[in-house]
């Protein structure tokens, strides 16, 4: 169910509607029901059974751990002689909290092997096939593994992330295990973020989830602001940045596009990556408002980082989240990095061994984030690219320092960070390239082509017109991207139009949503090929 | 108590000299610390202290101030 249709709209007003007049004990159910009935309908039976197998593992996973503590303590009580009641010596309770996180460890891991293990054959079982039979095939060895393309259930990257995420922090002790299966199903499968995230934190989501709430007319008005916003985004800019991005991208050769023209599709491609995404997000949050229900954000104005280590803090915050808390300091505390730490320390130079297994643990990270994106080589060299540099800045953070004080550079001055984050947005473009790229021999001839032409006249010959938008879209796109900038400079300064608006008097809110919805539709994009459905990041 | 702070101090300032770790008392909510910061004081905190702090202590409000760092370095030594 697309977010932009009839369907999606009646579905939420009923939802909504339903949820309002019922007793706020119940409130949840309604919300389980939803989201039930929300997946059923986008994503299928298949793919609902893939989500059960999920909610059931972890809450029986879950439930499990958190039983071991007191099981094993009755054990060692009923063995030892300090009785039912009485204190437990300091090696007693050494030796108790050593056997119970080695059983929860092992239960623990054998749910995460199942998830991932799930997401690993669905989302890259066709890419290991494809490439093992390549592999095959290169040394003849007549061998020939069937092919393993699954179609992959919605939101899958997502959801099992979310629950995983919720595991480890159960094996952690950082919370008890929810024990009611059918809570623990709609934290899993809440529909508004089920598709492309944000990834959610137990301890943040589940008690608003459960909680009864009181309509408040303040935050539904927020609500539908920010899900006008989204569909702002989605529709004004980012079909319409689709157009030229399209063209230029996938005729690059045909065409034979080049230097500037290929660097201008990479920057709308930003725009409309970002428009795309955060305008889901702003649905996302604003579907979720409408119950009450906050979610975390998921963008923090991305194109105002100063650096790349910067970026990846703004830019899908959950993920990297995510990927902070359960892949990196897991890593980077490890008993084998922490030996390597000292030794490095002592043995190369002390500043080398404090950086070197962050350094390390990142470049880790960063190749998984870019396999998040997608079973494909060029994700990996995304990966990499994305690594190099943020693991860079911090290796060599003293020597860069020392250049800037050569250079008699002001590390506040504006000029710099406007010139860190023009550097940043270079950066983050040309890595962009793997997304648009169909494989990664094409990021390689994209490249190519990018710096073996300087045809700057482009921007004073008209040609840019020519690339799929007229004069007057193309100045609308441009007139749209300097109002998001607008947008997101005010809420850098910590202020939010949409609070501001939410206040006003009735006539001006109603003429604001009005001005909203008539533009949307007016300047919306809705060509012979577009389809709502198709937000980019649900298809991770 | 007061040497261990000391100490502490040491390595933070030396980690970050522009923060005011005595003032500050939300330098992992706000993002004042970010996640190599963490790593790398960790580790110092661990050879320091001769303690071993895990993945499973990394919670923000054990490293949130001064104080509570302290808090979780004598919980990990008495233990």
């Amino acid at each position: 169910m697309a977010f932009f249709s009839w369907q999606f709209i009646v579905f939420l007003i009923v939802s909504v509607t339903v949820y309002y007049l019922i007793p706020g004990r119940f409130q949840w159910i309604v919300l389980l029901i939803s989201s039930g009935w929300y997946y059923l309908v986008g994503g299928g039976l298949r793919a609902a059974v893939f989500v059960a197998v999920t909610v059931v593992t972890t809450w029986g996973g879950a439930c499990l751990m958190d039983r071991i503590p007191q099981r094993e303590e009755k054990k060692l009580r009923s063995g030892e002689d300090a009785g039912e009641t009485g204190k437990l010596s300091r090696e007693q309770k050494k030796a108790l909290k050593a056997v119970v996180q080695k059983k929860k460890r092992r239960i623990m891991v054998c749910v995460l092997l199942l998830n991932f293990g799930i997401l690993g054959v669905v989302k890259y079982g066709g890419f290991v096939t494809s490439n093992l039979n390549s592999m095959f095939d290169h040394f003849r060895l007549g061998m020939r593994i069937p092919g393993a393309d699954f179609l992959l259930p919605l939101g899958i990257s997502f959801y099992t992330f979310q629950s995983m995420g919720y595991l480890i922090d159960v094996y952690r002790g950082k919370y008890s295990a929810e024990r009611n299966v059918l809570k623990l199903a709609l934290f899993t499968s809440y529909f508004p973020s089920i598709l492309q995230g944000p990834i959610n934190r137990h301890d943040e989501l589940a008690g608003q989830l459960y909680a009864p709430h009181k309509f408040s007319g303040r935050r539904f008005r927020e609500g539908i602001l920010r899900m006008l916003w989204g569909f702002f985004k989605k529709m004004i800019i980012a079909e319409r940045a689709a157009i030229i991005v399209n063209e230029v991208f996938g005729g690059f050769e045909q065409h034979r596009y080049a230097g500037f023209t290929i660097f201008v599709a990479a920057l709308l491609y930003g725009v409309q990556l970002y428009a795309d995404f955060a305008g889901g997000m702003d649905i996302v949050f604003g579907a979720s408002e409408l119950f009450g229900i906050r979610l975390r954000e998921n963008f923090r104005q991305p194109y105002m980082a100063r650096s790349i280590s910067e970026f990846w803090q703004r830019w899908h915050i959950s993920l990297g989240g995510w990927m902070r808390d359960y892949v990196f300091y897991p890593i980077a505390l490890s008993k084998p990095f922490a030996k390597m730490q000292k030794n490095l320390k002592k043995k190369v130079n002390p500043y080398f061994g404090k950086v070197f297994p962050s350094f390390l643990a990142s470049f880790l990270v960063f190749i998984l984030v870019g396999i998040w994106h997608g079973a494909n080589w060029k994700y990996v060299i995304y990966g990499i690219y994305h690594a190099t540099f943020v693991s860079t800045e911090t290796l060599f953070e003293q020597p860069y320092a020392a250049m800037r004080r050569m250079c008699r550079i002001r590390e506040n001055a504006s000029g710099w960070k406007l010139f860190q984050m023009v550097r940043t947005l270079f950066i983050v473009s040309i890595g962009r390239y793997c997304d648009v790229a169909p494989d990664a021999g094409t990021v390689f001839r994209l490249l190519r082509a990018t710096f073996s032409k300087f045809n700057p006249w482009i921007f004073f010959d008209n040609s840019l017109y020519e690339l799929g938008l007229d004069e007057k879209n193309f100045g609308l796109l441009i007139l749209m991207i300097l109002l998001l900038a607008a947008v997101d400079l005010v809420n850098e300064r910590g202020k939010t139009l949409r609070g501001v608006i939410a206040a006003q008097q009735l006539p001006f809110r109603w003429a604001v949503y009005l001005a909203a919805v008539s533009a949307i539709l007016v300047f919306g994009m809705y060509g012979p090929g577009f389809d709502m459905a198709s937000f980019i990041y649900a298809q991770f | 108590m007061d040497e261990n702070r000391a100490e502490l101090m040491e390595i933070l300032e030396e980690t970050r000299p522009e923060i005011d770790f005595e003032k500050e008392t939300a330098l992992i909510d706000d993002q004042l610390l970010d996640s190599f910061d963490i790593i790398s004081i960790v580790s110092e905190i661990n050879d320091a202290f001769d303690i071993s702090i895990n993945v499973n202590d990394l919670l923000p409000e054990n490293f949130n101030s001064v104080d509570a760092i302290l808090a979780l370095i004598q919980k990990l030594q008495e233990e």
